[in-house]
């Protein structure tokens, strides 16, 4: 499984290949070890004892050098669509819930003052439906529907500065 | 430790090399030579001339080398293998007479010897050498140092380095001049020799400014992840750093970003070469940035860890330098060695770089244990500030489930099976609270399978109608007020431990019994700080002296010993296994002693109760194989079954109760070998317990008491 996730996440930035900061990037790193989650029990009891190996080096990007382009940092104008594109899943579990640290996240990634985020939770809840229609709701359209509803409402309109 | 001879490539223009070199650089052709000749296919006399060849350059080199030593030795000071009063080397080749600032500036580093100050050792990552008065950076990539010799040679190195700040040469692999690829040697050196910018100009160093101000950290946390028994090789924890930026609310913490070191493994590894690559520095080891929740991400939800942060008390010149350090660090490369150069060391290592007064890496030696650098730091005084934990996916499913009642829990498993159950009476009708724990219950177990990769469309579907539910109740759950907190890691028994005991057996022998381990815990072990219903000892050597022998004998040597107990749980089910590779005394074969190599592995289900306080009980099916002079064949392999049962009479007392039967089919002809056990443990403290076991194996019995006693 960590394979499929590090699949999604480079894809998705893949697709954004201006994501981190900017050089001209051979954006090296990504995807350059995507451990093989071995199943099974044998190959891992045999791999058993070696702890702090990252399994999920998706990025394997370095603090910029080691002939690596990228320097990690992502840029400014593509954190939000790189935050929801990864937690997708807890995402949605947090606005159905009207809490959680994802939404508190996100809501500090739209912008919104922390006085704001309960009202910010609420609309999240409660537009629930509209945001994920589909089971397969995928990161673009939820970010882009979620701007839309804080656009248009009132109060949050003005408390996030990051919606537009 | 990855301390290889450092065969750069001379830097262009540099002159001779220093006489050790030479025979070096020729026993390392010769060795690539000899290994060339057997992965080529060549005509059988070629090759066997091409070995021979290999061979003999082998034998001078080594010949030569060893009557260089003592001369190399003698050379320079502090351990410097190098030339300490020649031309300091440029990244361009020799130094210009037009540049007398450089010589000024060497002449007073070499005034205050700066190359010996602890600093530099430790942007260096320089250790001493166990033999000879020298120093060796634990460091492995070449790009990592600027004098050829710099790897063995602070002095070299620091006037290398100095040089090269007058230079406008970009460095590989990073592609920046000096002094923005090595940030943190050039702040220091500056500080201390006070550069007079008329003539060293500062550079400005955009990248590193952008990398710095994006991370922006005010503030530096230590983050745990504990172990989780699934996933094997995360059976001794992890721990990174995540760099807190300033002004964020804790709250939105997940936005930050974390450092860690790990290493790079090929996507189509075998698990065999794995772990020999892993053990034995076969691997790079690099630090990565990634934002944390991506680390929260891998650990909380696929790995099912949970995160114990520890934010350190690091004023805003300290996290600089390790921000500074880190820079570096991507310039180079370590030989990742599980067991000593592992994550958590080298996170001690950019601490170290924060606060030099800080000795976090001293105390490890030949091994680093995770909890251990935990330890390390709160013993610092006053390093750590407040400790935060994180719970997994699976910690907070459980804890859901516990506040919810029998009832409620089922109507967990029934909505599981069927969202539509969600909707219906039973559900609906529950307390706001209470039906939102349940409700959400459920939906952590689907996002568990889904990590775990398992039946996709079905289940996200079922995932997606509960949430809807979840999410028309238009209900926020309020934050309970105390949040339960299992034992932190540091709070377990400490990770080595020494036996000591005498016991008898029913041939009227008796004996002392000894035994050593450096890691880590078994299943009669106290659980607090570890994961539960498991085992896992490395390196254990149980030595008994029998009283009328007067000699001691190797009883047991276990490389590895692991067991993992997962109880059935209604919304887990995993199977639970075990293996074992090492050396024990028989004590079913007619050859006593005898000591043949044991391989076991066994695979089983396991379930609790809470009948008195806490019960488990397992069964297993197993295949043994043993290998030995003993046996006629030289092994004998079977397969066999056991049952058993753990169970805390208190809780400071614990007994186990074992049984099992092996019948050997390969090898050696048919046997079949009964096992009998009952041990129990009693804690006197954190770190000291009492144990006494009854065993037997056929018609041998033997009891064993004795006193443990962890560090």
């Amino acid at each position: 499984m960590k394979k499929s996730i590090g699949l999604i996440v480079v894809l998705g930035l893949l697709s954004a290949p201006a994501v981190f900061a900017a050089n001209n990037g051979s954006g090296c790193g990504l995807g350059k070890t995507l451990f093989k989650g071995q199943k099974g029990m044998v190959p891992n009891i045999l791999a058993a004892i070696i702890n702090g190996i990252s399994s999920n080096n998706v990025f394997a990007i370095t603090s910029g050098t080691s002939g690596c382009d990228a320097d990690s940092v992502i840029l400014r104008d593509k954190e939000q669509e790189v935050f929801v594109a990864v937690n997708l899943d807890n995402l949605s579990q947090d606005m159905a819930q009207g809490d959680g640290m994802y939404l508190q996240a996100l809501s500090g990634l739209m912008g919104c003052t922390t006085e704001a985020f309960g009202t910010f939770a609420e609309l999240a809840q409660d537009k629930y439906e509209v945001l994920f229609d589909t089971v397969d709701a995928n990161a673009a359209g939820l970010l882009s529907g979620l701007k839309r509803e804080l656009a248009a409402h009132p109060m949050l309109n003005t408390n996030c500065d990051r919606i537009s | 430790m990855g301390r290889h001879a450092s065969l750069i490539t001379p830097w262009p223009g540099s002159g001779i090399l220093p006489p050790c070199h030479w025979p070096a650089l020729a026993g390392r052709t010769a060795f690539k030579w000899h290994g060339g000749a057997l992965e080529y296919p060549m005509a059988a006399p070629r090759m066997k001339a091409v070995r021979a060849a290999a061979v003999f350059v082998a034998v001078v080199s080594v010949a030569a080398m060893a009557a260089c030593w003592p001369a190399g030795a003698a050379h320079g000071n502090g351990g410097d293998k190098g030339i300490s009063t020649a031309e300091p080397r440029s990244a361009e080749g020799p130094p210009h007479e037009a540049q007398p600032y450089l010589r000024e500036l060497i002449a007073r580093a070499r005034q205050h010897r700066l190359w010996e100050r602890r600093y530099w050792h430790v942007l260096l990552h320089y250790k001493a050498d166990s033999l000879g008065g020298g120093v060796t950076s634990e460091a492995d990539g070449p790009g990592f140092f600027m004098a050829p010799e710099g790897q063995t040679g602070p002095q070299a190195e620091l006037e290398a380095t100095l040089a090269g700040f007058f230079s406008r040469t970009i460095l590989p692999p990073g592609g920046m001049t000096t002094q923005c690829t090595f940030v943190a040697r050039y702040a220091w050196l500056e500080e201390t020799l006070e550069f007079d910018p008329a003539h060293l100009p500062r550079e400005p160093c955009e990248r590193f400014e952008a990398w710095r101000g994006g991370i922006d950290a005010g503030s530096v946390t230590v983050v745990y992840a504990s172990y989780f028994l699934n996933n094997p090789a995360s059976m001794f924890g992890h721990t990174f750093l995540r760099m807190d930026k300033k002004g964020r609310a804790e709250s939105q913490r997940l936005l930050d970003y974390s450092i860690s070191y790990g290493a790079v493994v090929p996507e189509d590894v075998n698990g065999f070469m794995f772990a020999l690559n892993g053990l034995f520095g076969g691997y790079e080891g690099t630090f990565s940035i990634l934002p944390y929740y991506v680390k929260v991400k891998e650990y909380n939800d696929i790995d099912n860890r949970d995160l114990w942060e520890y934010r350190l008390n690091l004023d805003d010149a300290q996290v600089a330098r390790l921000m500074r350090h880190t820079w570096e660090m991507g310039s180079t490369y370590y030989d990742y060695f599980f067991f000593k150069e592992n994550c958590s060391y080298h996170i001690l290592s950019l601490i170290e770089a924060a606060d030099p007064t800080l000795h976090l890496t001293d105390e490890f030696g030949l091994w680093t244990l995770p909890t251990n650098t935990i330890r390390a730091l709160l013993a610092a005084p006053g390093l750590v500030d407040t400790v935060t934990y994180r719970p997994s996916r699976t910690s907070q499913m459980e804890q859901k489930l516990r506040t919810l009642n029998a009832r409620q829990r089922v109507m967990v498993y029934d909505i599981i099976a069927d969202p539509r159950a969600a909707e219906a009476p039973p559900v609906q009708e529950l307390p706001l609270y209470e039906r939102s724990l349940v409700l959400e219950s459920a939906v952590d177990f689907h996002q568990l399978e889904l990590n775990a990769g398992e039946e996709a469309p079905r289940r996200k579907a079922a995932m997606r109608q509960l949430l809807l539910a979840r999410s028309r109740m238009g209900y926020r759950r309020p934050e309970p007020q105390h949040r339960p907190r299992p034992p932190a890691p540091e709070s377990g028994h400490g990770t080595s431990r020494v036996f000591l005991g005498g016991g008898g057996d029913n041939g009227g022998r008796t004996f002392y019994e000894v035994s050593a381990q450096p890691a880590f815990h078994d299943l009669l072990a106290r659980e607090q700080g570890y994961a539960e219903n498991s085992q896992i000892n490395v390196l254990k050597l149980t030595l008994r002296f029998a009283t009328e022998e007067e000699q001691a004998r190797v009883e047991r040597l276990d490389l590895v010993d692991i067991v993992s107990l997962f109880p059935v749980k209604p919304v887990t089910r995993q199977f639970s296994w075990k293996v074992r590779a090492g050396w024990e005394r028989a004590r079913d074969l007619d050859c006593d002693p005898c000591t043949p190599f044991v391989l076991d592995g066994g695979i089983g289900l396991a379930s609790e109760t809470a009948a008195w306080r806490r019960e488990i009980y397992f069964a297993f099916l197993e295949s043994a194989v043993q290998i030995g002079g003993a046996f006629d064949r030289g092994y004998r392999a079977g397969v066999g079954a056991s049952v058993g049962a753990l169970a805390d009479f208190s809780p400071d007392w614990r007994v186990a109760l074992s049984g099992g039967q092996t019948v050997y089919l390969a090898g050696d002809g048919r046997a079949v070998v009964h096992r009998a056990a009952l041990r129990q443990r009693y804690s006197l403290g954190q770190n000291l317990d009492l144990r006494l076991d009854w065993t037997g194996v056929d018609r041998r019995r033997e009891f064993v008491f004795g006193m443990s006693l962890y560090f």
